[in-house]
């Protein structure tokens, strides 16, 4: 898409005041023709000096006003502040193109009111119509270039959580396990290998796909947490808990695992006597909420790790559902941490899967 | 002659019996006389049982691999075993420090118990205590400052990073933490949150409030000099009191 004529957060550079000079140009002569063309005015000459004074004058109006435009929250005193540049853009012009058209405009005003008027009315007319286009295109950009920058950290987010599934601690600790399994305890090696299988498959299920249902998600989480359960005993135990109800609730794949992650990693390995993790999702009014919360050593005013994994989810929910997503980082009862997200209950999948 | 003792650390059970199994087929003449599951555990075996070798896992509950050996050092041997901790493999490698990498490759741990056999015939249990200061150095510690604020709330205590707030500002007996997501009060006062967050970060720019600098998408400036500070994705503004105004003074 080309670069907008008019931009309202971007500074106008010296190229792009250029195109919107030979843009005001092109308009401008239009107009005039437009208003010829209908037998309005006193012949082309003098309608092409007045639209291209009255047209300049309202750009020139624009431009001034930007940068307290800039500063204004609400969008009605923005719309004021638009529609007074206009008025006096209109205003001005109309008398500059007086002067460039050898009328005295204090006589013009006095004189010759109904051709004022009538030029006047076309100045606020086209000056109304042009000005909404473009801030309306340029918005409209603004929007794309705002949604394009949230979708490149969502991408680069998902690049990193893949990246960190096959974290080489996670992957070299689980292989150790496997071959340590292999000849004492055949079928928990066997076990393991199969769950660490599954594990993998969902990663790279979790590269193609954009949603999920929440059970399959939920089975994934559950062969991860089996690693764990093998690797750290009785240190470890778990609970998933999702209604038969929510168990097509569409979610993006591997959403939850770096908040499980972060259970184990921050909360239960690093506690002597181990815990418990619990998965819960509930079904309330037009939304999901899944609590993901465990029993370990919890969060301390220095603790360092799970920004990232956290991050990541957030950002993820913000791609897919806006400000319906959301994630509340809490201390659970009575230690550890609890982390809440609600997503919109969608059944249905947008994508063929 | 007196056997040879030796402990396994490692808070993967699996992973202790394992090594427990290799060492016993590579090495049969040594004694493997207790293990320990966590980093508390095996400086109490160290200290009370002083055998002549520690295997010890690196990231364990408790106290890691490198702090039981720095808390012990002289006493034993020390063998580092670990899956993939790149910052001390790295130390590892630059010094002369016996490390295993898991999973436990055959060839390689018989190369270490040649090499600690050598050591303990040579009777000297060198002097690892600037080593292990470097590898301490190289594991990645508590951070200094503060990271997580714990606001109370009616149904329970939401915990806020640090680095996602974008200021915090005092009102009456509170401070609030503004974030994405909302105000939050907490009891903490302004003054005792500048002495513990990064002043890197985090600056003072009012009697009344100090912003995370990395929050700041620009800063304004009006005809009669006042400065005020916008953010990124959020509405509010801050202005900045004439005593602070010299931070962001163009360079």
């Amino acid at each position: 898409m080309a670069e907008p004529l008019f931009s309202i957060y971007q500074p106008f550079t010296a190229r792009r005041l250029l195109r919107s000079i030979a843009a005001n140009l092109v308009i401008n002569t239009v107009i005039a023709l437009i208003i010829t063309a209908i037998g309005v005015g006193k012949g082309f000459t003098v309608t092409f000096i007045f639209s291209q004074c009255i047209g300049f004058s309202i750009f020139g109006a624009n431009l001034a006003v930007l940068p307290f435009y800039r500063r204004l929250r609400r969008s009605g005193s923005q719309a004021l502040l638009i529609v007074t540049a206009i008025i006096a853009g209109a205003l001005v012009g109309t008398m500059l193109g007086a002067l460039a058209n050898g009328i005295d405009p204090l006589l013009f005003f006095r004189d010759r009111s109904d051709y004022f008027l009538q030029i006047l009315i076309f100045a606020l007319l086209f000056g109304f119509v042009i000005s909404g286009m473009s801030i309306a295109l340029a918005l409209l950009s603004e929007e794309k270039v705002r949604r394009l920058e949230l979708e490149k950290t969502a991408v680069e987010a998902e690049l990193r959580l893949l990246q960190s599934q096959i974290e080489p601690h996670f992957l070299f600790n689980t292989l150790s396990n496997v071959l340590g399994l292999i000849d004492t305890d055949k079928d928990r090696a066997r076990s393991m290998l199969e769950s660490f299988t599954s594990f993998l498959r969902a990663s790279l299920v979790a590269s193609r796909e954009k949603t999920v249902p929440l059970g399959q998600e939920m089975d994934t989480i559950r062969s991860y947490l089996d690693i764990f359960t093998v690797r750290m005993g009785t240190r470890l135990r778990y609970r998933i808990d999702i209604p038969d109800d929510i168990r097509q609730c569409r979610v993006p794949p591997l959403l939850l695992q770096p908040l499980v992650e972060n259970a184990v990693k921050h909360g239960l390995e690093p506690s002597v006597g181990g815990g418990v993790i619990s998965i819960i999702g509930e079904r309330i009014p037009g939304r999901v909420r899944i609590t993901v919360s465990d029993t370990g050593i919890g969060l301390h005013e220095k603790s360092a790790g799970t920004g990232v994994g956290l991050e990541n989810v957030r950002k993820r929910l913000e791609l897919l559902h806006g400000s319906a997503g959301t994630l509340v980082l809490e201390e659970n009862e009575p230690t550890g941490v609890k982390v809440s997200i609600h997503i919109p209950y969608e059944a249905n999948s947008g994508d063929h899967s | 002659m007196k056997p040879i003792r030796a402990i396994i650390a490692d808070d993967e059970e699996t992973l202790r019996a394992a090594l427990r199994r290799k060492l016993e087929v590579q090495w049969p003449e040594l004694e493997i006389v207790a293990e320990a599951g966590d980093g508390e555990q095996a400086l109490r075996l160290l200290t009370d049982l002083r055998p002549e070798i520690a295997f010890l896992d690196i990231t364990m509950p408790g106290l890691s691999g490198i702090e039981v050996a720095q808390q012990t050092a002289g006493t034993s041997l020390f063998v580092f075993v670990t899956a993939h901790d790149e910052y001390a493999v790295e130390a590892f490698e630059s010094e002369a420090i016996d490390y295993l990498l898991k999973p436990v490759a055959d060839d390689r741990l018989h190369k270490t118990v040649a090499r600690l056999k050598t050591r303990l015939a040579a009777k000297t249990v060198p002097d690892l205590s600037a080593v292990l200061e470097r590898l301490s150095l190289a594991v990645p510690k508590t951070p200094a400052h503060l990271q997580w604020i714990k606001a109370q709330q009616k149904d329970g205590v939401r915990l806020i990073a640090v680095k996602d707030v974008y200021f915090f500002r005092s009102t009456d007996k509170y401070t609030t933490v503004r974030t994405r997501d909302g105000e939050f009060l907490i009891r903490k006062p302004l003054k005792d949150l500048e002495q513990e967050l990064d002043p890197g970060q985090f600056w003072r720019v009012h009697r009344a409030a100090i912003v995370n600098v990395r929050m700041i998408s620009k800063v304004d400036r009006t005809i009669a000099g006042m400065r005020t500070i916008r953010f990124v994705n959020l509405p509010d503004t801050l202005a900045v009191s004439r005593a602070f105004a010299h931070l962001f003074k163009q360079m």
